[in-house]
């Protein structure tokens, strides 16, 4: 990789990528942890999450500042300037799947337990390909793979159909046992943020996609 | 491109002396659009321009081959005649050069040695209309008689942009026009260039990349007397397709 003649201008943008890498690291984090809990329902652990959410939104706003000194300071052109509109576009990505992992957490804050007969396993299973495909998003932007980004959206359609299968096997569970109808509704709405992380993860792949289009051949 | 073609390089190359400062060179300038030249120093950027004016013609050691056309016309051809056709190239430098003259009489100067007017009425007409496009009347129309020197910079440089209009040439070449002027005065200038280019084909020569993504529509990147690429300014800027424009613009090395 070529270097820019003022080492400052490399200092600045390798600084954006890394703190947009932390970003995506602790996003990450959250997915995982959110995920857990659907299996092992913990107060504490929830609360936490939800905590968390606001280091999150305030290593977005850091990207934002630096992107924006960056780009007054430096006026970059070609892939310099890609590389700080993609950190603006992913890191707010990234702010709004952080939402939704902390609103999964929020959901179970709520639930307090689940039902005897209740069985996790759908949701969750919806929550490791949702983090899995997540994880996939992240590292095409930081290997800037067209060849990993283009696998995002094909594993979203199987993420997609996962999620019908949870939402028709909820209403059956529903029908059947009026007393779980609570507990169901709230596990479907668990199930529909975790949809949420899937669609933005392939907009992410998407993003990248474009930047990389943007190169030379 | 598919725009109409005001100039046409066709294979140019340029030597002073034993040295060869511009290779092979192949560059079409569409009609009233700004093109930009940009490249390191060096490269040849000021000789391709001086090629378009033939102001090379000045310089003893310099020799030209190949064709430069304007208006589908071979510029060096033995019947063109370099007054004339410098009567339709308008040119400004880096430096800003007034005459020791008065603001009227740069102005007036060119106007008077082509005898493109028939009265001093209709003279002054022209050099009020010149110095209105140059967007410098109204700073000036009180002291018209006081000598050009005596303007600041971005003054002056307005002042031979002045001069260049006053001929009413179809070109006008800009050798680094803003190099030395503040940002208010390099504002003034590119808000004029954009409004010449409604009636003017324009060549600018700028080392600010910035400046040519602003002013031009075309850019063409100049590397050790090569043309290395040429495009839409929006092109060049955004997704160059060459590796050496790439590392220019962004201040790249290794
Ligand atoms: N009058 C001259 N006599 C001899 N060599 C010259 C003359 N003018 C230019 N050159 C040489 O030709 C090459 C191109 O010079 P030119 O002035 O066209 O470069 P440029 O791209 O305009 O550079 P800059 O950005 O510094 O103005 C250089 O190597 C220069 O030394
Ligand atoms: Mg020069």
């Amino acid at each position: 990789m070529k270097e820019h003649i003022v080492t400052t201008y490399d200092e600045d943008l390798n600084s954006l990528k890394s703190n947009l890498t932390q970003m995506g690291l602790d996003v990450e984090k959250q997915i995982f942890e959110a995920v857990n809990l659907i299996k092992i329902i913990n107060i504490t652990k929830a609360k936490e999450i939800i905590k968390n959410d606001e280091s999150i939104d305030a290593l977005e706003k850091k990207i934002r500042g630096f992107a924006t000194i960056t780009l007054s300071k430096r006026q970059p052109l070609a892939d310099d300037l890609r590389q700080i509109i993609i950190s603006l576009k992913i890191s707010s990505i990234l702010e709004r799947i952080g939402d939704h992992a902390s609103n999964v957490a929020g959901r179970i804050l709520s639930v307090k337990k689940a039902p005897d007969s209740y069985s996790t396993d759908s949701i969750h299973q919806l929550g490791l390909l949702v983090l899995k495909n997540f994880s996939t998003a992240l590292s095409a932007y930081d290997q800037g793979s067209k060849k990993i980004a283009q696998s995002v959206p094909t594993e979203d359609i199987t993420i997609n159909s996962v999620y019908e299968t949870c939402f028709r096997e909820h209403l059956h569970l529903m029908m059947e046992d009026r007393e779980i109808i609570g507990f169901c509704t709230q596990m479907l709405f668990v199930a529909k943020e975790l949809e949420r992380i899937g669609d933005l993860s392939k907009v992410i792949s998407k993003e990248v996609i474009y930047n990389l289009q943007g190169t030379l051949k | 491109m598919t725009e109409k073609i005001k100039i046409k390089s066709k294979n140019v190359n340029v030597y002073y002396g034993q040295k060869k400062a511009l290779d092979k060179i192949n560059l079409e300038i569409p009609t009233n659009k700004v093109t930009a030249l940009i490249g390191p120093s060096g490269c040849g950027k000021s000789t391709f321009l001086r090629c378009i004016n033939r102001m090379n013609d000045t310089i003893d050691i310099c020799r030209i081959e190949g064709k430069i056309i304007v208006d589908e016309e071979d510029i060096y051809s033995t019947e063109v005649d370099p007054v004339l056709l410098r009567a339709k190239i308008g040119m400004v430098f880096q430096k800003p050069n007034p005459f020791p003259k008065s603001i009227f009489d740069n102005v007036a100067y060119g106007p008077k040695i082509h005898g493109i007017v028939n009265s001093d009425d209709e003279l002054e007409e022209l050099v009020i209309y010149s110095l209105k496009k140059a967007g410098l009347f109204g700073e000036v129309k009180d002291r018209l008689n006081d000598t050009g020197t005596s303007l600041s910079g971005g003054q002056q440089q307005r002042l031979c942009i002045a001069r260049a209009i006053a001929i009413s040439p179809q070109i006008i070449l800009m050798d680094e026009p803003c190099s030395a002027l503040d940002p208010i005065a390099t504002a003034i200038i590119e808000e004029l260039i954009d409004e010449l280019a409604k009636n003017f084909t324009i060549v600018i020569v700028t080392h600010s990349m910035q400046q040519a993504a602003r002013v031009s529509q075309q850019t063409a990147f100049f590397h050790m007397g090569s043309l290395i690429e040429v495009g839409h300014t929006d092109q060049i800027f955004s997704t160059p397709s060459q590796k050496k424009t790439q590392d220019y613009i962004t201040g790249k090395i290794g």
